[in-house]
Parts: structure tokens; sequence; C-alpha cells
């Protein structure tokens, strides 16, 4: 494999010396720019007490173009689709070069605090969250239960 | 070049099979919508024309495994099809007989895998070989 | 047809340099009535006229010419004075084309509408009362729509200078740093926006440390020369404004031009530029030709409903000679007005897999099965090899076709025995699968006498120079060619005309009639475009003069009777 540069070996270094509160981010031995992540679910958020893995890929082009994230772990989430894809302008067209793996994690993390059900991805989960609020917090907190378990 | 990850390849994948960018003879989509280690593939091949597949379409299921893209995918006919690189009993694309299988290379893609099954069929050898009656399967 | 070449750009150099440029008189436009104020004039009443102007950037008003036939406001009124004012010999031959009469729009490219834009911020100045460059800015963020910008600049000009990345926001960026080594002082210090040169720059992206160029707005997030040109580089196809990595500061056209290190803008405004063109499709095509660069620009539109309904199409040529169909965007296809077209092409796009067999241009002689390759448009083949005569289209022995009637546009239907349902459905896509491969094989025709057109120059070069021919005097030849294309591309679309038409009415059969009589106009023309001898071209000048006269005539009363086919409803596309 080409030499890491240098600014993804800082940012890892960081994460590692320096790790955010409730986000862990673990490069591959065999692959450096492909992290193992978990994110606890926020607290007083329907996903409380879980703990999501997640999979993150630095392309050739980072950091001019926006890492991949995906979650592992399934989860009901109006901007997070079946596969595990997530909804969220940093990773896309607001994407900076500025931003880093924690920031997007933290950002991902803020997602799950706040879910955004009129800009969705997995659209039957919006029109539910829309609809019935409160059935669709206890949907997600079962499914936390469920498949997220600590 | 970095490697990328066998998920985030298969998502590109996934994503240039739902925006139909490839031709339009193949196609391709997740056999599982909610299968998210995405290994099993639905995959159509249209029989190329000036052939005995001319106008017929062919249904395929497609195996990523774990270890793919480094390891090529297991590739099966649904549709009975006569090709010499096919089991004749289950269907099989059989790897040491399909160039593209035995030959794989990390930049091949589930469209390769079609579209060279594909020009298989147009081969001056194969092109002719008579088929099974039309949508039977194996 | 061909896709829109969105690579290159045809902007001058020297633009940004240009932004105090004095507007060229083009000879088409006069400048806006605005121009006439000045600084002087109360502002508040500035404002007011600027903002009740129409939307966009209606800079120029364009004279036109047509003022024997103006259209109203009002579509019906337009229509009922084409009815009641006597139509002059241009609006006829237009009609007979089946195209829109007396089409008022001009030809412009992506340099011209920026030109037209700086124009624009050259008017606006005395309302902003800020640099150019900056207002620039704002007109690029507002995709060029003027009376939106206007708008909500007088409704919140603070927020909207922060909003845009003008101006700073009062609060400080937050910095999310890598590493600490950055030397607080720098941050503190006030940043003066420019390249500077920096050792032992440490770049937060990179997180490299070297000897280097570095970049930096007046917020102070400096970065070194390589990042920001891989940064900007990736953004230039956009065509939006591009900010601070960290920030929303917006970087301007010189900023960009001495980051890159040449003019770079110039593609971010072009790429800006095209945004804005497809946005205003209504108004704004691309000349749908490969590599072509000219827009054409239909300023009203609102005449074309009444027209589409009488099935005339609106059909334009650019500067490049290219003609086609505002509306849908191919080439003109009359007889066939724009559903038959979009109905045609989505069939034979559907179908085009298993046809195609038919875009072969070779064929085997129907006699003695040697490889013929057609190197003209002339459907009358001669096997060189066993000197069998045959039509092209039909293979069948040419002598037929020579005589009276031209019988193979027709498909004959045979209506022997009984059919199933699936013999019918095979029958269905025979008659397709017939009218699809004279199609294309008209389609083929019309490339061939293009690329016969191609050679035309020399063959009248060779008039000159041979027979002691003027320039002026050779130019039948040309003419011809021209007349031969519109034929043949009027008689290729004459067959989606014939294929969606009910084949028991009385009218069709009429319209295939004239079909057979244009084909043999048109086969007859391009057989003596074939003659290469100066001299055998010069005795045949009076038949160049009246197979094109009469293919002319042909195709005209060709495509009135599609239209009329069309406004009564016999010809029907259905998908």
């Amino acid at each position: 494999m080409a030499s890491l540069p240098k600014r993804i070996i800082k940012e890892t270094e960081r994460l590692v010396t320096d790790p955010v509160p409730g986000i862990t981010a673990e490069p591959h031995d065999d692959n450096l720019r492909y992290f193992k992540v978990t994110i606890e679910g926020p607290a007083g958020s329907p996903y409380e007490n879980g703990l999501f893995n997640l999979e993150l890929y630095l392309p050739d082009d980072y950091p001019m173009e926006a890492p991949k994230v995906r979650f592992l772990t399934k989860i009901y989430h109006p901007n997070i689709d079946r596969l595990g894809r997530i909804c969220l302008d940093i990773l896309k067209t607001n994407w900076s070069p500025a931003l880093q793996i924690r920031t997007v994690l933290l950002s991902v993390q803020a997602l799950l605090a706040s879910p955004n059900p009129n800009d969705p991805l997995a659209n039957d989960v919006a029109e539910d969250w829309i609809k019935n609020e409160q059935g669709a917090k206890a949907k997600a907190k079962e499914w936390t239960a469920l498949y997220a378990k600590k | 070049m970095s490697k990328i990850p066998r998920s985030f390849r298969l998502l590109e994948e996934l994503e240039n099979g739902e925006k139909g960018l490839g031709p339009e003879s193949c196609s391709y989509g997740l056999a599982d919508a909610d299968d998210n280690t995405m290994t099993n593939w639905n995959g159509t091949i249209l029989g190329p024309p000036h052939s005995n597949h001319e106008n017929r379409i062919y249904s395929l299921a497609i195996e990523c495994g774990p270890e793919y893209p480094d390891q090529p995918p297991k590739v099966k006919f649904i549709s009975k099809v006569n090709l010499p690189c096919v089991d004749q009993n289950t269907g099989d694309v059989i790897v040491k007989d399909f160039h593209t299988l035995s030959g794989w290379k990390r930049s091949y893609s589930m469209q390769t895998v079609l579209l060279d099954l594909r020009k298989e069929m147009a081969t001056p050898s194969n092109k002719k070989l008579p088929q099974p009656k039309e949508g039977s399967t194996f | 047809m061909a896709k829109i070449d969105s690579s290159g750009s045809t902007m001058p150099s020297n633009f940004i340099d240009d932004l105090n440029y004095e507007k060229e008189d083009s000879g088409t436009c006069d400048s806006h009535n605005t121009s006439s104020f000045t600084l002087t004039d109360n502002i508040q009443h500035r404002r007011t006229s600027l903002v009740s102007q129409e939307s966009e950037f209606e800079i120029e008003d364009f004279t036109y010419s047509d003022d024997d036939f103006e259209y109203d406001d009002d579509d019906g009124e337009a229509y009922d004075s084409m009815l009641t004012k006597p139509v002059k010999h241009s609006n006829k031959k237009e009609l007979s084309e089946g195209a829109v009469p007396n089409l008022s729009y001009e030809i412009l490219t992506t340099q011209d509408i920026f030109e037209n834009m700086l124009a624009r911020v050259d008017h606006l100045q005395p309302i902003f009362n800020m640099p150019r460059e900056d207002i620039l800015l704002l007109m690029q963020h507002y995709d060029w729509n003027e009376e939106r910008l206007l708008e909500n600049w007088t409704e919140r000009m603070e927020e909207l200078l922060v909003e845009i990345g003008v101006n700073q926001a009062d609060a400080k960026p937050t910095d999310i740093k890598v590493t600490e080594d950055i030397d607080e002082k720098e941050i503190s210090e006030i940043k003066k926006r420019g390249i500077t040169f920096k050792e032992h720059f440490n770049c937060i992206i990179c997180c490299e440390e070297k000897d280097t160029k570095t970049f930096s707005l007046e917020c102070g997030h400096e970065y070194c020369i390589d990042c920001y040109r891989h940064y900007i580089e990736d953004k230039l196809h956009s065509g939006n404004v591009i900010t601070c990595m960290d920030c929303s500061l917006a970087l301007k056209n010189i900023d960009i031009d001495s980051i890159m290190g040449h003019n770079s803008s110039k593609k971010l405004m072009t790429s800006s530029i095209k945004s804005f063109v497809q946005k205003h499709n209504k108004n704004y095509k691309w000349c749908p030709y490969a590599d072509c660069k000219c827009i054409v620009h239909l300023r009203d539109t609102s005449s074309l409903a009444e027209y589409t309904r009488l099935h005339y199409s609106p059909f334009v040529q650019c500067d490049a000679g290219h003609r086609f169909c505002f509306n849908c965007g191919f080439e003109t296809h009359a007889p066939a007005d724009c559903n038959v077209t979009s109905a045609w092409v989505k069939k034979a796009r559907k179908e085009s897999e298993n046809l195609n067999w038919v875009m072969s241009h070779t064929k085997e002689c129907p006699k003695c099965e040697v490889n013929i390759e057609k190197d003209g448009g002339c459907n009358h083949m001669k096997c060189s090899s066993c000197k069998y005569e045959f039509c092209w289209i039909c293979e069948g022995d040419w002598a037929p076709h020579g005589k009276a009637f031209y019988q193979c546009t027709l498909y004959k239907n045979d209506e022997n025995s009984k059919k199933t349902q699936s013999e019918e459905l095979s029958k269905i896509m025979k008659k397709y699968t017939f009218y699809y491969r004279v199609f294309n094989e008209h389609e083929i025709s019309a490339k061939l006498d293009w690329k016969l057109g191609q050679t035309i120059g020399s063959k009248v070069r060779a008039l000159q120079e041979k027979m002691d021919i003027s320039w002026i005097e050779g130019q039948f030849l040309t003419d011809s060619i021209k007349i031969l294309n519109e034929g043949r591309t009027a008689l290729k679309w004459s067959f989606p005309v014939a294929f969606y038409s009910d084949a028991s009415h009385n009218l069709t059969k009429i319209f295939v009639d004239n079909q057979s009589l244009l084909s043999k106009a048109v086969e007859d023309l391009s057989e003596l475009l074939q003659i290469k001898d100066p001299e055998e071209i010069m005795k045949n000048k009076l038949e160049f003069y009246n197979k094109s006269g009469y293919v002319e005539n042909r195709m005209y009363a060709l495509m009135e009777c599609g239209r009329d086919l069309l406004c009564k409803g016999i010809c029907k596309p259905k998908d």
C-alpha cells in the first residue's frame, strides 16, 4: 500500500490519545484507512443505552473527499436506511476538508439525538416518525434494546 | 491506490445498478433489500442479437461472499441456458471454464461478470448452440 | 443525436481583467434604458425601477426585424392575427415547412451570456455601491436571477452579505485544530487576504510541515497552496461560489486565479453560466449537435402553445448552421411533430437492442452476395461485381423503382390468413421493423449525403478552375446538396408519421403516395449529385435546378399532408 498521508496518521493518533466521549474509532490492521467505529446512543434519545457499530473508510482523495460511513447495527431512524447508509449533509455536498473524522462522528451522534424526518433517507421510517412520533420513538427504543445491546 | 472495503465497494455497485448507469443489456440488484451484509444479488442478461439467445432474458443469482471483491462472486443461472461454462445440472457458472472468474481481478464487478457472460453467449462457437425452451429453470 | 459537450469553454482568457470592459457593439442589441442613469440619480428611484424590471437578466432589448408580424402577449390574438394578416412569402415558406413562422430568437455562447451578466453587474453597481467582484459573487449565488437578488437585498442586506460570504460574520469562527502546535499569535493577527510565503508552515489540511506559499482570506483560515489548489480544482465544475474551507467567506475570481496561477475562474464562471442555462431551459437551449457551443435564446415562448396545437414546430438554426427543434431538441423533424418524434425515438430506443442489424453500412448483393458498402446517399445500388442494379432499402430490382412510382416506401400488409393474437403482435412488430428500417436507411443516407456535401466545396472549386465559372454561378451545387439534405430529413421523419397513422384512411394513402413522390425526387437528385466530372456537371446545370426545385415542392407537399394527418387526428402516436 502507498504510504499513509500525514493527515490520516495525525487524526488516527489523536483519536486514540484524545478520544471523543461515547465514540471509539480504531483502524483495521490490514487497512489503515478503514475504521471500526462504535457510537453510544445519546442520553435522552430513544437510542440511549445502545452501542452502535459503524464502519468508516477514508477514500483516496480524503480530505478533499468526505469519508464514507455506514451503520452496521440495525437502527430505526428516519435518516438511516436499511443498509445503514446515512443521510447527512456534511457527508455529501457540505463536506469541507477542514472537517475531520471526529467531527463527522460527532455529527452522526448528534443525528441520533435529533432525527430529521423532513429530510429522510428511509422513507417509511420518516413517514412513521411524522405521523406517530411517540410510536416511532418506542419502536426505535425497542430496536435499540434488540440489536444494539452493550 | 488504497483498498476500498467490501461493504463500501458493494454500496457503490448497488448505487450504479440503481441509477441504471450501466448498459441496458444487463442489470442487477440486491436480492434482499434488508440484508445489510449485501451477500445475495439478482442479475439479468438480455440475450445478444444475432444469436440463439436473441430476445431472451436470463435470470442469475450472484453471491458476493465475505472475501469479495478479493475473491470472485459465485454465479449461477436460474434460467436454463446451454453454454460450455455453465453446469447443465445446477446452472452454476464453472469458474475454471469462465475466464472472468478464473482470472478474477479486484477491479472487476458484478457488471463485468454479466457483460462477459453476455459476450460468451455471442461468441461464434456459442451463438448457434441449441437452447432449452424459453422460461425453463434449473 | 449527439450529446452536448460540457467540457469546453469558450471564454476568452482576459475577461477577468475586463470587469470594467466596455460593452461591445454586437449589432443585435441596444443597451437598456437603465444605462442612462447616472450616479447622481435618486437612489431610491433607481432601485424601484430596477426591481420592477422583468426577471432574470433582461439586459438588452433586442430589436427584431419582423416588424410586420408582432406577437401579442395574448396567445389567441397572436394566432388570430396570423390568420387574418396576409401571409408573407417567407411566412408561407416556414408554414409549409411545418415551422413556426417568424420565430424570434438569438444565438448566444456562454461567453455572450457572461458578458451580458457583466454588463448587468455594471448596471447594478450604483445600487450596491460595492466592488464589481462582490456583485458578481451575489449574482453567481443567486443563479444570475437579478430579481430575486434585489428582493432579498432590499430586505436583508447585512445578513445576505454574510450568508454569501462577502463579509465575515462577527462571531469568530470556531477553529477545530488537528494539531496544537499552531502559533496562537498568528491566528490573533489581523489577517490580510492573499498569498504569503511561510517557512515551516504547518497546514492543518494535509498536516505536512513545510516551507510553502499559503493562502488565507480575512478570516485567517490559512492553508498551504497545494491543499487550496486541490480544493478549488475539485469545485470548478459545480459553478457554485467557492468558500474558505472552514467558514462561509467566499473566494472571489481574483483569489481563485492568484491561487491557481492561471485563469481558472473562467472555468468556474462557465460552469455557473451552464447551470444558469440548465435552470432556464424554457427559454435557453443548447444546440444539441456534438461540440456545438451555441445556445439558442427564445424570449417569448407564449405563442408556442397555440402553434403546437396546430402541429407546427419551433425549428431554429444556430450560428453553425445546425437546424433543430427548440421544443424537443431533435433535428428538424417535419412532417412529424414533437409528439410523434418523441414516441418514435422512445420506441426505437426500446427496440434498438433487437434491431441493430439494420444499422450496418454494408449489405450483400442480393444476386452474387459480394459485400457492398454504400458510399453515397443514393439508394440506387449497382453491384460492382455482377452489375446487378437494386434498391438498397428493399433489396429488390431497381428497374420498377426508376419508373413512375417508388413503391418500396409502402409497407405491404399481407392480409391473407386469419391471425392469432401472437401472430397479430408479431405483425405489429414486423410493421414497426419495416418502418424502423426505412427510417434508419434514410438516416444513414442523410449522413452519407452530408459527407458528399463536404466534398461539394472542392467540386465548386474544380468548376471555377476547369470550366472558368464564377463562384456565384457554382452555387447551384451547394444549393442542391442543401435541398437534398432537407428532403432526405423530411422523408426520414415521414416514416414515423406513416407508422402512427391509420392505414385505412384515404388521407394516409395520399400521404404514402406523397412519400413515394418525394422519395423518387430525392433519389433522382442524389443520383445527379454523384456526377464527378465538371464538364458533365455544367452540362446538367438545368437538371440540378429542376430536380432540386422538384424536391422542394414535393417536400412541402408532404409536410403539409403530414400536418393534415396530425390535425385531423388520423396520425396518433402511442407507445
